[in-house]
Protein backbone atom coordinates (compact mmCIF):
# COMPACT_ATOMS: atom_id res chain seq x y z
CA UNK A 1 0.00 0.00 0.00
CA UNK A 2 1.35 3.13 -1.19
CA UNK A 3 1.86 5.90 1.84
CA UNK A 4 -0.51 8.17 2.32
CA UNK A 5 -1.41 11.88 4.40
CA UNK A 6 1.47 14.62 4.42
CA UNK A 7 4.56 12.05 3.98
CA UNK A 8 4.63 13.14 0.27
CA UNK A 9 6.61 16.23 0.23
CA UNK A 10 5.56 18.96 -1.76
CA UNK A 11 7.13 19.05 -5.54
CA UNK A 12 10.03 21.39 -5.86
CA UNK A 13 8.91 24.28 -8.39
CA UNK A 14 10.09 23.52 -11.89
CA UNK A 15 13.78 24.43 -11.77
CA UNK A 16 14.17 27.54 -14.33
CA UNK A 17 15.36 26.39 -17.59
CA UNK A 18 18.38 27.89 -18.50
CA UNK A 19 17.05 30.73 -21.43
CA UNK A 20 17.84 34.07 -21.41
CA UNK A 21 14.70 36.51 -20.44
CA UNK A 22 12.70 37.22 -23.25
CA UNK A 23 13.71 40.49 -25.02
CA UNK A 24 10.85 42.22 -25.56
CA UNK A 25 10.06 45.96 -27.15
CA UNK A 26 8.52 46.56 -24.10
CA UNK A 27 11.21 46.10 -21.74
CA UNK A 28 12.94 49.54 -23.74
CA UNK A 29 13.09 52.45 -21.82
CA UNK A 30 10.23 54.79 -22.75
CA UNK A 31 13.28 57.38 -24.18
CA UNK A 32 14.25 54.66 -26.06
CA UNK A 33 11.09 53.47 -27.57
CA UNK A 34 10.14 57.06 -28.14
CA UNK A 35 13.42 57.35 -30.36
CA UNK A 36 12.14 54.29 -32.10
CA UNK A 37 8.49 55.32 -32.52
CA UNK A 38 10.01 58.77 -34.18
CA UNK A 39 10.93 56.86 -37.19
CA UNK A 40 7.44 56.43 -38.03
CA UNK A 41 4.47 58.20 -39.25
CA UNK A 42 2.63 59.79 -36.84
CA UNK A 43 -0.50 57.59 -37.38
CA UNK A 44 1.89 54.46 -37.45
CA UNK A 45 2.89 55.68 -34.32
CA UNK A 46 -0.82 56.23 -32.59
CA UNK A 47 -1.72 52.91 -33.82
CA UNK A 48 1.00 51.28 -31.38
CA UNK A 49 -1.62 52.06 -28.80
CA UNK A 50 -3.65 49.35 -28.95
CA UNK A 51 -1.01 46.81 -28.79
CA UNK A 52 -1.27 46.66 -25.00
CA UNK A 53 -1.63 48.51 -22.12
CA UNK A 54 2.08 49.56 -21.39
CA UNK A 55 1.38 50.93 -25.20
CA UNK A 56 -1.51 52.93 -24.51
CA UNK A 57 0.02 56.10 -23.56
CA UNK A 58 3.61 55.57 -25.05
CA UNK A 59 3.13 57.19 -28.64
CA UNK A 60 1.85 60.60 -26.28
CA UNK A 61 5.43 61.59 -25.30
CA UNK A 62 7.00 60.67 -29.01
CA UNK A 63 8.56 63.87 -30.03
CA UNK A 64 8.07 65.45 -33.16
CA UNK A 65 5.65 63.87 -34.98
CA UNK A 66 5.32 64.63 -38.71
CA UNK A 67 1.15 65.27 -38.57
CA UNK A 68 -0.57 64.69 -41.50
CA UNK A 69 -4.04 64.81 -41.10
CA UNK A 70 -5.21 66.18 -43.87
CA UNK A 71 -5.35 62.67 -46.19
CA UNK A 72 -6.78 60.75 -43.32
CA UNK A 73 -8.95 62.58 -40.92
CA UNK A 74 -12.79 62.22 -42.19
CA UNK A 75 -15.12 64.64 -41.07
CA UNK A 76 -16.68 62.04 -37.94
CA UNK A 77 -13.25 61.39 -36.70
CA UNK A 78 -12.58 64.77 -35.92
CA UNK A 79 -12.49 64.69 -32.39
CA UNK A 80 -10.46 61.64 -32.27
CA UNK A 81 -8.05 63.29 -34.27
CA UNK A 82 -8.48 66.76 -32.11
CA UNK A 83 -7.80 64.72 -29.03
CA UNK A 84 -4.71 63.26 -30.57
CA UNK A 85 -3.25 66.69 -30.94
CA UNK A 86 -4.33 67.56 -27.86
CA UNK A 87 -2.44 64.92 -26.36
CA UNK A 88 0.71 64.39 -28.12
CA UNK A 89 4.01 65.58 -27.33
CA UNK A 90 5.71 68.94 -28.25
CA UNK A 91 6.64 69.50 -30.77
CA UNK A 92 4.83 68.40 -33.78
CA UNK A 93 6.45 69.59 -36.52
CA UNK A 94 3.31 70.79 -38.72
CA UNK A 95 -0.52 70.39 -39.23
CA UNK A 96 -1.92 70.81 -42.50
CA UNK A 97 -5.49 71.03 -42.02
CA UNK A 98 -8.50 71.44 -44.46
CA UNK A 99 -11.36 71.50 -42.20
CA UNK A 100 -12.03 75.64 -41.76
CA UNK A 101 -14.16 75.86 -38.76
CA UNK A 102 -12.07 74.52 -36.76
CA UNK A 103 -8.87 76.08 -37.98
CA UNK A 104 -8.20 78.58 -35.68
CA UNK A 105 -9.10 76.31 -32.62
CA UNK A 106 -6.09 73.51 -33.91
CA UNK A 107 -3.75 76.32 -34.47
CA UNK A 108 -4.10 77.56 -30.83
CA UNK A 109 -3.64 73.77 -29.60
CA UNK A 110 -0.68 73.24 -31.85
CA UNK A 111 0.51 76.69 -30.91
CA UNK A 112 1.26 75.22 -27.44
CA UNK A 113 3.17 72.02 -28.87
CA UNK A 114 5.75 74.93 -30.13
CA UNK A 115 5.78 74.00 -33.96
CA UNK A 116 8.29 74.50 -36.65
CA UNK A 117 5.73 74.76 -39.45
CA UNK A 118 2.17 75.63 -40.14
CA UNK A 119 0.63 74.86 -43.36
CA UNK A 120 -3.06 75.74 -43.72
CA UNK A 121 -4.64 75.95 -46.97
CA UNK A 122 -8.43 76.68 -46.44
CA UNK A 123 -11.25 76.19 -48.36
CA UNK A 124 -12.88 79.80 -47.55
CA UNK A 125 -11.31 82.76 -46.19
CA UNK A 126 -10.87 81.85 -42.46
CA UNK A 127 -9.59 84.45 -39.35
CA UNK A 128 -6.57 83.27 -37.48
CA UNK A 129 -6.50 85.05 -34.20
CA UNK A 130 -4.33 82.20 -32.92
CA UNK A 131 -1.36 82.53 -35.53
CA UNK A 132 -0.20 84.51 -33.32
CA UNK A 133 -0.38 82.43 -30.29
CA UNK A 134 2.24 80.40 -32.01
CA UNK A 135 6.19 80.69 -30.36
CA UNK A 136 7.81 83.15 -32.80
CA UNK A 137 11.30 81.66 -31.26
CA UNK A 138 10.16 77.95 -32.97
CA UNK A 139 8.15 78.99 -35.79
CA UNK A 140 10.28 78.55 -38.94
CA UNK A 141 8.07 77.77 -42.21
CA UNK A 142 4.53 79.37 -42.41
CA UNK A 143 2.62 79.11 -45.54
CA UNK A 144 -1.11 79.84 -45.74
CA UNK A 145 -3.51 79.70 -48.09
CA UNK A 146 -7.02 81.47 -48.10
CA UNK A 147 -6.69 83.40 -44.26
CA UNK A 148 -7.74 86.25 -42.50
CA UNK A 149 -5.10 87.79 -40.46
CA UNK A 150 -6.43 90.27 -37.43
CA UNK A 151 -4.25 92.67 -36.36
CA UNK A 152 -1.51 90.44 -33.60
CA UNK A 153 -2.11 91.27 -29.65
CA UNK A 154 -0.02 94.63 -28.80
CA UNK A 155 3.19 92.19 -27.25
CA UNK A 156 3.48 90.57 -30.54
CA UNK A 157 7.45 91.18 -31.51
CA UNK A 158 6.75 89.34 -35.16
CA UNK A 159 8.10 86.11 -36.20
CA UNK A 160 11.50 86.60 -36.26
CA UNK A 161 12.68 83.37 -36.86
CA UNK A 162 10.84 82.56 -40.16
CA UNK A 163 13.12 81.21 -43.14
CA UNK A 164 9.80 80.61 -45.16
CA UNK A 165 6.97 82.70 -45.22
CA UNK A 166 4.32 81.36 -47.98
CA UNK A 167 1.00 83.36 -47.91
CA UNK A 168 -1.85 82.69 -51.03
CA UNK A 169 -5.14 84.84 -50.86
CA UNK A 170 -4.23 86.12 -47.16
CA UNK A 171 -6.05 89.15 -46.26
CA UNK A 172 -5.02 91.17 -43.66
CA UNK A 173 -8.14 92.70 -41.48
CA UNK A 174 -8.72 95.81 -39.39
CA UNK A 175 -6.48 98.80 -39.56
CA UNK A 176 -3.45 99.25 -41.26
CA UNK A 177 -3.37 95.57 -42.76
CA UNK A 178 -0.08 97.09 -45.34
CA UNK A 179 1.97 98.25 -42.60
CA UNK A 180 0.91 94.30 -40.47
CA UNK A 181 2.44 92.52 -43.78
CA UNK A 182 5.62 95.27 -44.22
CA UNK A 183 6.32 94.56 -40.22
CA UNK A 184 6.11 90.44 -40.52
CA UNK A 185 8.30 90.11 -43.70
CA UNK A 186 11.12 93.05 -41.49
CA UNK A 187 10.72 90.75 -38.24
CA UNK A 188 11.66 87.61 -40.22
CA UNK A 189 13.76 89.58 -43.18
CA UNK A 190 17.35 88.09 -40.96
CA UNK A 191 16.20 84.70 -40.84
CA UNK A 192 14.04 84.98 -44.21
CA UNK A 193 14.94 82.62 -47.02
CA UNK A 194 12.19 81.98 -48.97
CA UNK A 195 8.83 84.17 -49.29
CA UNK A 196 6.08 84.30 -51.97
CA UNK A 197 3.10 86.67 -51.63
CA UNK A 198 0.59 86.31 -53.85
CA UNK A 199 -3.06 87.55 -53.95
CA UNK A 200 -2.88 89.42 -50.51
CA UNK A 201 -5.57 91.65 -49.72
CA UNK A 202 -6.45 94.19 -47.40
CA UNK A 203 -10.24 95.10 -45.76
CA UNK A 204 -9.42 98.33 -44.49
CA UNK A 205 -8.36 101.35 -46.16
CA UNK A 206 -7.76 103.99 -44.02
CA UNK A 207 -9.05 107.76 -44.48
CA UNK A 208 -6.53 109.05 -46.99
CA UNK A 209 -7.65 106.30 -49.16
CA UNK A 210 -5.72 103.88 -51.30
CA UNK A 211 -2.70 101.82 -50.69
CA UNK A 212 0.55 102.30 -50.66
CA UNK A 213 2.33 101.78 -54.16
CA UNK A 214 4.47 98.20 -53.66
CA UNK A 215 6.65 99.13 -56.34
CA UNK A 216 8.24 101.67 -53.57
CA UNK A 217 8.64 98.65 -51.32
CA UNK A 218 12.83 97.04 -50.20
CA UNK A 219 12.81 93.99 -48.62
CA UNK A 220 16.01 93.71 -47.06
CA UNK A 221 16.31 89.79 -46.53
CA UNK A 222 20.21 88.80 -46.85
CA UNK A 223 19.38 85.50 -47.18
CA UNK A 224 16.52 85.39 -49.25
CA UNK B 1 55.71 56.26 -31.84
CA UNK B 2 52.52 55.14 -30.12
CA UNK B 3 54.55 51.34 -29.94
CA UNK B 4 52.71 49.94 -26.62
CA UNK B 5 48.94 50.44 -27.28
CA UNK B 6 47.05 50.72 -24.30
CA UNK B 7 43.98 47.87 -24.15
CA UNK B 8 41.32 48.05 -21.34
CA UNK B 9 39.49 44.52 -20.60
CA UNK B 10 35.47 44.43 -20.51
CA UNK B 11 33.65 42.26 -18.51
CA UNK B 12 29.96 41.38 -19.64
CA UNK B 13 27.33 40.30 -17.51
CA UNK B 14 28.06 36.66 -17.48
CA UNK B 15 31.63 36.79 -16.66
CA UNK B 16 33.60 36.77 -20.01
CA UNK B 17 36.12 39.39 -20.91
CA UNK B 18 36.86 40.96 -23.89
CA UNK B 19 40.14 42.82 -25.10
CA UNK B 20 40.03 46.29 -26.86
CA UNK B 21 41.87 49.02 -27.58
CA UNK B 22 41.75 51.94 -24.81
CA UNK B 23 41.43 54.28 -27.70
CA UNK B 24 39.11 52.72 -29.75
CA UNK B 25 36.48 52.10 -27.10
CA UNK B 26 37.08 55.53 -25.68
CA UNK B 27 35.93 56.86 -29.17
CA UNK B 28 33.12 54.27 -29.46
CA UNK B 29 31.43 54.71 -25.91
CA UNK B 30 30.91 57.86 -23.89
CA UNK B 31 30.35 55.28 -20.69
CA UNK B 32 33.21 53.10 -21.03
CA UNK B 33 35.27 56.46 -21.59
CA UNK B 34 33.64 57.90 -18.17
CA UNK B 35 35.02 54.88 -16.55
CA UNK B 36 38.16 54.90 -17.70
CA UNK B 37 38.85 58.52 -16.88
CA UNK B 38 37.51 57.24 -13.35
CA UNK B 39 40.19 54.64 -12.97
CA UNK B 40 43.27 56.63 -14.43
CA UNK B 41 44.62 58.23 -11.36
CA UNK B 42 44.40 55.00 -9.44
CA UNK B 43 46.15 53.32 -12.42
CA UNK B 44 48.67 56.02 -13.41
CA UNK B 45 50.92 53.87 -10.98
CA UNK B 46 50.27 50.67 -12.03
CA UNK B 47 51.37 48.53 -14.77
CA UNK B 48 48.22 46.29 -14.23
CA UNK B 49 45.77 46.47 -16.98
CA UNK B 50 42.27 47.57 -15.87
CA UNK B 51 39.02 45.44 -16.19
CA UNK B 52 35.81 47.08 -16.51
CA UNK B 53 32.46 45.27 -15.39
CA UNK B 54 29.90 45.84 -17.69
CA UNK B 55 27.06 44.32 -16.01
CA UNK B 56 24.04 45.20 -17.75
CA UNK B 57 25.63 43.46 -21.46
CA UNK B 58 25.94 39.62 -22.25
CA UNK B 59 29.21 38.33 -23.59
CA UNK B 60 26.59 37.59 -27.07
CA UNK B 61 26.26 41.37 -26.93
CA UNK B 62 29.24 42.73 -25.85
CA UNK B 63 31.13 40.30 -29.02
CA UNK B 64 28.50 41.88 -31.45
CA UNK B 65 28.56 45.67 -30.15
CA UNK B 66 32.89 45.38 -30.07
CA UNK B 67 33.10 44.10 -33.65
CA UNK B 68 31.29 47.13 -34.33
CA UNK B 69 33.08 49.36 -32.74
CA UNK B 70 36.33 47.90 -34.03
CA UNK B 71 35.05 48.55 -37.51
CA UNK B 72 33.46 51.94 -36.54
CA UNK B 73 36.38 53.37 -34.47
CA UNK B 74 39.25 51.46 -34.96
CA UNK B 75 41.43 54.66 -36.84
CA UNK B 76 44.45 52.48 -37.77
CA UNK B 77 42.09 50.33 -39.54
CA UNK B 78 40.51 53.32 -41.53
CA UNK B 79 43.99 55.07 -42.54
CA UNK B 80 45.04 51.32 -43.33
CA UNK B 81 42.30 51.30 -46.01
CA UNK B 82 42.16 55.00 -47.10
CA UNK B 83 40.87 54.59 -50.64
CA UNK B 84 37.59 53.01 -49.68
CA UNK B 85 36.72 55.23 -46.54
CA UNK B 86 38.25 58.76 -46.36
CA UNK B 87 38.09 59.19 -50.18
CA UNK B 88 35.29 57.91 -50.75
CA UNK B 89 33.16 60.58 -53.27
CA UNK B 90 29.48 62.27 -52.51
CA UNK B 91 26.80 60.49 -52.91
CA UNK B 92 28.68 57.17 -52.72
CA UNK B 93 27.49 54.15 -50.77
CA UNK B 94 29.56 54.63 -47.34
CA UNK B 95 32.13 51.32 -47.41
CA UNK B 96 30.54 50.78 -43.83
CA UNK B 97 26.89 50.68 -45.15
CA UNK B 98 27.28 46.76 -46.26
CA UNK B 99 28.64 45.78 -42.90
CA UNK B 100 25.65 47.61 -41.02
CA UNK B 101 23.27 46.56 -43.19
CA UNK B 102 24.26 42.95 -42.40
CA UNK B 103 25.12 43.70 -38.92
CA UNK B 104 21.45 44.53 -37.99
CA UNK B 105 20.74 41.65 -40.26
CA UNK B 106 19.70 39.56 -36.92
CA UNK B 107 16.93 37.99 -35.07
CA UNK B 108 14.61 40.48 -33.30
CA UNK B 109 15.94 39.24 -29.66
CA UNK B 110 19.48 40.00 -30.70
CA UNK B 111 18.44 43.55 -32.41
CA UNK B 112 16.67 44.55 -29.12
CA UNK B 113 19.92 43.57 -27.13
CA UNK B 114 21.84 45.17 -29.12
CA UNK B 115 19.57 48.48 -28.35
CA UNK B 116 19.87 48.09 -24.98
CA UNK B 117 23.60 47.66 -24.98
CA UNK B 118 24.32 50.69 -27.14
CA UNK B 119 22.50 52.71 -25.02
CA UNK B 120 23.66 51.83 -21.71
CA UNK B 121 27.19 52.37 -23.69
CA UNK B 122 26.16 55.22 -24.95
CA UNK B 123 27.20 54.42 -28.50
CA UNK B 124 25.65 57.04 -30.78
CA UNK B 125 26.01 55.86 -33.80
CA UNK B 126 25.48 52.09 -32.54
CA UNK B 127 22.16 53.22 -30.75
CA UNK B 128 21.23 55.40 -33.82
CA UNK B 129 21.55 52.19 -35.91
CA UNK B 130 19.82 49.57 -34.05
CA UNK B 131 16.68 52.24 -33.40
CA UNK B 132 16.34 52.88 -37.29
CA UNK B 133 16.36 48.93 -38.01
CA UNK B 134 13.79 47.83 -35.16
CA UNK B 135 11.38 51.03 -36.17
CA UNK B 136 11.75 49.22 -39.94
CA UNK B 137 10.36 45.94 -38.73
CA UNK B 138 7.58 48.12 -37.01
CA UNK B 139 6.61 50.34 -40.23
CA UNK B 140 4.01 49.44 -42.32
CA UNK B 141 3.43 46.46 -40.14
CA UNK B 142 -0.32 45.64 -38.71
CA UNK B 143 -1.25 45.48 -35.09
CA UNK B 144 -1.06 41.74 -35.02
CA UNK B 145 2.33 41.49 -37.04
CA UNK B 146 4.34 44.06 -34.41
CA UNK B 147 2.83 41.84 -31.60
CA UNK B 148 3.57 38.44 -33.36
CA UNK B 149 7.64 39.91 -34.41
CA UNK B 150 7.92 41.38 -31.16
CA UNK B 151 6.21 38.83 -28.43
CA UNK B 152 3.58 41.51 -27.08
CA UNK B 153 1.17 40.07 -25.77
CA UNK B 154 -2.27 41.67 -26.34
CA UNK B 155 -3.45 42.02 -22.21
CA UNK B 156 -6.74 44.65 -22.82
CA UNK B 157 -10.22 43.08 -21.80
CA UNK B 158 -12.53 43.50 -25.04
CA UNK B 159 -14.13 46.73 -23.53
CA UNK B 160 -10.84 48.34 -23.16
CA UNK B 161 -9.36 47.60 -26.81
CA UNK B 162 -12.68 48.82 -28.10
CA UNK B 163 -12.15 52.18 -26.30
CA UNK B 164 -8.65 52.40 -27.61
CA UNK B 165 -10.01 51.95 -31.21
CA UNK B 166 -12.34 55.14 -30.43
CA UNK B 167 -10.04 57.30 -29.05
CA UNK B 168 -7.34 56.71 -31.87
CA UNK B 169 -10.16 56.07 -35.07
CA UNK B 170 -8.52 58.50 -37.12
CA UNK B 171 -5.04 57.06 -37.01
CA UNK B 172 -6.98 53.41 -37.83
Amino acid sequence: MLPTGDSSPPLPPAPALNKPAVRQLDDLPSDVLNKLLAGLPASEVVRTSVLSQTWRRQWESVPGLDIDLDDRVRDWEWESAAGFLERCAAPVRGVPLRLFDRADGWVRTDAGKRPRSLSLALPVPTALPSLFACDAAALAHIKLVTCVLPPPPPAFAGFRRLTALDLDYVMFSGEKGWERLEAMISAAAPTLQKLRLANIAFDHVGAGGGLPVPGAWIIQAPNL
Amino acid sequence: MASEKKVVFLRSSDGEAFEVSEEVISAASVTIKGMIDEESPSRADTAATTTLAIPNVTAATLSRVLHYVNKHFDAAAVVGRPDDYIFCAPGDEHPLARFDDDFVDVDNDTLIDLVHAAEYLHIKKLFDLTCKAVADKLKGRTIDQIRETFGIVNDYTVEEEVEVYRENSWAF
